[in-house]
């Protein structure tokens, strides 16, 4: 909007009043018209709250009531009867987060550092590399945005089907990298740019060759905005089910090697509430689920809060 | 005392950004065991020069230069580049501590040569940080962070920094013009005390500073189509009191610049 | 004094040195295990009744196992590998005795990876030990086990750690020389590159399989079917009828739900965020801000679980026969509350991005600060608006699980129970997404092919979408 289209709008505003006649009453009608507006944003806003309040205190709530060390350590029983506990889902979780983070982070920060400290002088040594490196960071974009029901399809036909891995940690653990990639791509290449030019401008001067500067300065001080991005990729990781309902079986029993089949947290829930009527122990399954994701946003939360004070506070 | 030894050697120097030129045809001698300080108004070319020295101009896409620099008759745009700055080293304008202990900061660059040995860097750091004149003042804070200090303290430990990978040659960017009168002094004051070991070349917007600190003084001026170039040098005594040129003396007295 | 410590930057050359009686034993050790290992390369690949050899050979895969007719492994593919692995080892031991520091790197990996290889195997069995049983496992059984587990980790790991640690602290005494410096960070930046082109490696894998099996259905059953046929029924699991694969219905069923989303999550949404940016004070900032990440952060399923047994109890409570709680309505009321942290997230970011003269130059004209949000910000920021909510279309017409949960996953085209064309809301559907969900398992054939074509048909519209959306917004700060 230009300032002479801002200036005809308020005029029009103004026009009004005037037209109306009564200086001082259109004043308090503009107020009035005011409060009415601004009380249904407060509305929306407190639904807002009031969603997040009501779905994860009724699931929390519900779900506490089944959970006891019983329910935690044992297996679920299989079958329609929703028996049992959710210890191996718990393990399995673990394992297929540990195994996504291991895949997807050395790829995803050694492609946000080539992007930000190699990518200048390569697109300049070659046309080709430069094309190639513009798409490259397309691609990241387009992975961004498919669906995960996609990366699910894609890991069953490529690793479950023609790589012969079956349904198993491996399959899930290798789809569920493509997922969180440009997560990761993303926040690190955001925390490597944040680094002070003159970082790296004072290591080379010292006589430090390009890599060393990048792993000696560059990476230390990004390493705070990468690990946050890691945090966010594990609370994905998590939450998500559909690309796992397809890649990593529904096995209830505990995975001993990564080409086993498994059961995560999250599909579980799915399969408690859709296959058995055991509503309480998918509650209660939730209920974990919600925790842990609370307490991770809350650790990202801490630690963006201590690089923003640090890149503002001190130093330069 | 008039020094014979020639650390530095600038012959027919040009230095293009693409197809713009930014210094044109200097040739001018650094002498060893000396302060040479550059003068002149903004935009010609002071700290470009002082960069080719280090070739930290090749950090810039599309850079040439034509012409000689030579450190001790090596024309040093031949010379590894890694190799050359640990010969020729490196203070910048504003402070740029790394966010490392102190500790860390002085040693990163004899670690990066690949020095490990730990009682060895612990000698370094010392005796950089004496050289330096902060020693005393973080001697028992060796584990703070670098970015702890005040911006003077800062500028004294980057030059630590530079000290300790043990250069021929410090090259410095208007080292004190970011910090206060105080801190400007004492950089000074350092400043002469490290000549009696190093070459340094030092650019500044600050004549009274050039006047009273150098040995020797470089003059660059901005021609009309914006290529710095050298107007005259020699000795800072006779430069400022019998000046060659028209323009120097002009600048000097403060007529434009 | 300069000369002094002239040396000290350029490292020590191995000549200078002593060679450390560790590093000689390092290197012995390893010519010993790669004999050791060509032997027992040649001791398998012979015919053995029973005992050790026999057991490596089952490990290695070897035999042929029951019903198989072939072994995994051939005898000269295991000859093959204990070559290379010997010849490893003898290279590996001349750069050690050498003192070269690229040969102590591959000694300190290789150990490291060697002990995560056993780490994990402990971690593996501890785990099943305390949780993959049917009885309740005590805290004090846990704590045996997790001690057991550690006691075995440093016994069989204390070896190793002690040569790495060694090898750490004789760090200063092996060389490298600036050539080899040199290969390593050229070995590093095409290392670098190759990571940088993975990601549109994984676009273009992603586009081929999925394009590639859903060939077979374009070719079968052709995509004027699919995409206008109005039945849905696969006959695979039938087997006799013919299959009719048309997705009308799941298409118009994501639409649908989309809408509905959209009706309800927009206005909150945009609403939510004017809140954010213009009215609220810090402290409810503070508050609201992190409740609509963290609503962001819940998982789908777990929306979906809420919406199963809270919302479609109140839906029944419409007293339409036909309406069984799941449907369009439930679905729609989930979705906009999945919805609203993305497009709230961007909306404030658009408000907040409308330059602050417009603002200013609004209410020094006297207009309040309402009018001047309505009037003046909301239209500068129309599209960014835009984009927040195309974004928040492609999201819900991405989701899956929570979907599958609360619609009712009928197949037919939703039409209204009643005159009423509302209670077009209460009928059950199904979406595109959830359709693949749902069928995958157990599809086969050409179904199976026309569940990919419906992911390719996914892919494409949200590429769309998010096109768009950023189309929109680089547009805006120009």
């Amino acid at each position: 909007m230009s300032g002479a289209q801002v200036t005809s709008s308020v005029a029009e505003i103004q026009n009004k009043s005037v037209v109306a006649g009564m200086a001082v009453g259109s004043v308090a009608r503009r107020k009035l018209s005011q409060r009415i507006a601004f009380g249904f944003t407060w509305l929306a806003g407190f639904l807002a709250v009031a969603a997040l309040v009501w779905i994860v205190g009724y699931v929390v709530v519900q779900g506490v009531q089944v959970i006891n060390l019983e329910f935690l350590t044992t297996r679920p029983a299989g079958g329609v009867s929703g028996e049992g506990g959710m210890s191996t889902t718990i393990v399995t979780t673990l394992y297929l987060v540990v195994l996504t983070i291991v895949i997807a982070t050395p790829l995803g920060v050694g492609a946000a550092i080539f992007l930000v400290e190699y990518a200048g002088e390569v697109q300049r040594e070659s046309r080709l590399m430069a094309y190639l490196i513009k798409i490259a960071r397309i691609g990241v974009e387009v992975l961004a945005g498919v669906p995960s029901i996609i990366f699910g399809l894609f890991g069953f036909a490529l690793f479950v089907v023609a790589l012969e891995l079956g349904f198993s940690l491996l399959s899930a653990g290798l789809s569920g990298a493509c997922l969180i990639l440009p997560v990761i791509i993303r926040t690190s290449e955001e925390a490597l740019l944040a680094v002070p030019r003159s970082y790296r401008e004072g290591s080379l001067a010292l006589g430090a060759t390009k890599w060393q500067t990048t792993v000696g300065v560059v990476l230390p001080a990004a390493m705070p905005g990468i690990i946050t991005g890691v945090v966010l990729s594990v609370g994905r990781i998590i939450a998500e089910t559909a690309i796992f309902w397809v890649t990593l079986g529904g096995s209830y029993r505990l995975p001993t090697s990564i080409s086993h089949a498994g059961r995560s947290m999250a599909l579980h829930v799915y399969m408690l509430a859709s296959e058995t009527r055991a509503f309480d122990k998918a509650m209660g399954t939730a209920a974990i689920l919600i925790v842990t994701i609370v307490v991770l946003n809350l650790i990202i939360n801490y630690t963006s809060r201590r690089l923003a004070a640090r890149s503002m506070g001190r130093g330069r | 005392m008039e020094s014979s030894k020639t650390k530095l050697k600038v012959r027919s120097f040009n230095m293009f950004y693409g197809d713009f030129q930014a210094l044109r045809d200097v040739t001018v001698d650094i002498p060893i065991h000396r302060i040479t300080s550059i003068i002149g108004p903004s935009g010609c070319g002071k700290s470009t020069f002082l960069r080719s020295f280090n070739r930290m101009n090749g950090l810039i896409p599309g850079t040439r230069v034509e012409g000689q620099m030579l450190l001790d008759d090596q024309d040093l745009y031949d010379i590894d580049v890694v190799e050359l700055r640990k010969r020729v080293g490196m203070v910048f304008q504003r402070p740029n501590p790394f966010p490392k202990t102190i500790f860390d900061n002085v040693a990163y660059g004899p670690r990066s040569h690949g020095l490990r040995d730990r009682a060895r860097l612990s000698e370094i750091v010392e005796h950089s940080l004496k050289q330096a004149a902060l020693w005393d003042e973080v001697k028992d804070n060796l584990d703070k962070s670098g970015l702890a200090l005040s911006g003077g303290q800062q500028q004294r430990l980057c030059i630590a920094r530079a000290l300790a990978v043990d250069p021929d040659v410090i090259l410095m960017d208007e080292p004190a013009s970011a910090l206060d009168p105080i801190a400007t002094l004492r950089i000074e004051e350092l400043v002469q005390t490290l000549k009696e070991s190093y070459t340094i070349v030092i650019v500044t917007h600050n004549m009274q500073q050039a006047a009273r600190a150098s040995d020797h003084t470089i003059f660059f001026n901005m021609a009309e189509d914006r290529a710095g170039y050298m107007v005259e040098y020699g000795l800072t005594k006779e430069i400022f009191t019998n000046p060659k040129h028209k323009l120097t003396e002009d600048y000097i007295t403060g007529r434009f610049g | 004094m300069s000369a002094d410590f002239k040396d000290a930057g350029s490292g020590v050359r191995a000549g200078d040195q002593q060679r450390h009686w560790v590093a000689t034993a390092l290197g012995i050790v390893l010519v010993l295990l790669a004999a050791a290992v060509i032997v027992m390369g040649v001791m398998v690949t012979m015919p053995s009744e029973g005992g050790v050899v026999n057991d490596l050979q089952t490990r290695l895969g070897l035999i042929a196992e029951e019903g198989a007719e072939e072994a995994a492994m051939s005898p000269w593919q295991v000859l093959v590998a204990a070559v290379i692995v010997a010849a490893l080892f003898v290279l590996l031991a001349r750069g050690m005795w050498a003192l070269q520091n690229w040969a102590r790197t591959g000694v300190i990996l290789m150990l490291i990876l060697l002990g995560i290889y056993f780490g994990l195997n402990v971690v593996f069995g501890a785990a099943a030990e305390i949780f993959g049983g049917e009885q309740v496992v005590g805290l004090g059984a846990i704590l045996q086990i997790a001690l057991k587990g550690l006691f075995r980790v440093a016994a069989t790991g204390a070896i190793p750690i002690a040569i790495i640690y060694v090898l750490i602290t004789l760090g200063p005494r092996f060389e490298e020389t600036p050539g080899q410096r040199a290969f390593i960070d050229r070995g590093i930046r095409y290392i670098l590159v190759a990571t940088a082109l993975s990601s549109i490696f994984i676009v273009f894998l992603i586009i081929l399989f999925t394009a590639a099996r859903s060939w077979e259905a374009i070719r079968d059953v052709g995509l004027d079917t699919m995409l206008l046929g109005t039945v849905w029924r696969p006959g695979s699991i039938i087997g006799t009828e013919d299959a009719q694969l048309g997705l009308v219905p799941m298409i118009i069923g994501s639409i649908l739900s989309t809408f509905g989303a959209a009706l309800i999550g927009v206005p909150l949404s945009i609403m939510t965020a004017t809140l954010l940016a213009e009215v609220a004070p810090q402290l409810v900032r503070e508050i609201v801000r992190p409740a609509v990440e963290l609503l962001a952060g819940i998982p789908s399923v777990v929306y979906g679980l809420f919406g199963m047994v809270v919302l479609a109890p109140l839906i029944r409570r419409f007293e339409v026969p036909g309406n069984s709680g799941f449907g369009l309505l439930n679905a729609s009321i989930i979705l906009a509350v999945m919805i609203i942290p993305t497009v709230t997230n961007i909306a404030e970011d658009a408000l907040r991005a409308v330059p602050k003269r417009y603002k200013e130059g609004s209410l020094a004209l006297g207009a309040t600060h309402w009018q001047t949000i309505w009037s003046v910000m909301l239209p500068a920021a129309r599209s960014g608006l835009i984009a927040a909510v195309i974004l928040g279309i492609g999201r819900a017409l991405g989701e899956t699980m929570a979907l599958i949960m609360v619609i009712g996953n009928a197949i037919a085209i939703p039409k209204p129970l009643t005159d009423n064309p509302l209670t077009l809301f209460l009928v059950p559907a199904r979406t595109l997404t959830g359709n693949i969900a749902v069928e995958i398992n157990y599809a086969a054939g050409a179904h199976r092919s026309a569940l990919f074509f419906t992911g390719v048909l996914l892919f494409l519209m949200i590429l769309l979408v998010n096109s768009l959306a950023r189309f929109l917004m680089k547009e805006r700060s120009v």
